[in-house]
């Protein structure tokens, strides 16, 4: 699944390290998500969510391909 | 900690591994009884082979050492919350869990696979083998189902 998650640490100012730690997950999965290998579960797509401030749709673009 | 918590990795981290320690702690104490004799009236060890033997040997000195290590660990964890922050992270990842999860799924089929066509080609050398390879896939799916049913009503 496409995500803007690389593009709104960028803004902050985070590195893939600090943002793992603010969320609870490891780099890697930072990694996986920002490479889209790998989709969040919803608890943790609300969480990285509410970490930016924005909604679910504005971080997590949904496609029909996805199904 | 209850079982539900313990079951679907839930629950307090810290109280997690207190139990963990516990549990290592036990294993320990087997060990030590072990190392002791006290086995020696419930198993008979003269009907062993010296082989078999050493297994045990082995087993409970692995066991013994594993568990000292861990507890140690684990103690060292629970006085450091950064290093316990990161522990957390990594058993909690969900990320892990899935690869964890997944990777144990296929392992398991492929096994079982390879116990069932392991048994069929012992058939002809060593009925002992093929017997003990075929009850191992059989007592696999039984555990596989009543497990699968517990979870199913827990979650």
């Amino acid at each position: 699944m496409k995500t803007r998650i690389q593009e709104l640490r960028k803004e902050r100012g985070l590195s893939q390290e600090a943002f793992a730690n603010a969320v609870g997950v490891t780099r890697q999965t930072v990694i996986s998500l920002e490479k889209e290998k790998y989709t969040a579960s919803l608890e943790l797509a609300f969480k990285i969510a509410g970490f930016f401030g924005k909604s679910i749709e504005e971080v997590f673009i949904y496609e029909e391909e996805d199904l | 900690m209850s079982v539900k918590d313990c079951l679907t990795g839930k629950g307090n981290i810290k109280e997690q591994i207190k139990f963990k320690n516990r549990i290592y702690m036990f294993l320990i104490i087997l060990c030590v009884l072990y190392y002791g004799g006290i086995f020696t009236g419930i198993i008979d060890f003269n009907k062993s082979s010296v082989n078999a033997v050493s297994i045990y040997n082995g087993i409970a000195g692995g066991y013994m050492i594993v568990s000292i290590v861990s507890i140690v660990r684990n103690k060292r964890m629970l006085k450091n919350e950064d290093m316990l922050r990161k522990y957390q992270i990594e058993v909690r990842d969900e990320r892990n869990i899935s690869i964890a999860r997944k990777s144990l799924s296929i392992s398991v089929f492929i096994y079982l696979w390879l116990c069932f066509i392991g048994g069929v080609a012992a058939l002809n050398y060593n009925e002992a083998v093929a017997n003990t390879l075929f009850y191992s896939v059989c007592g696999l799916l039984i555990v596989y189902c009543i497990v699968n049913f517990i979870m199913k009503k827990i979650l």
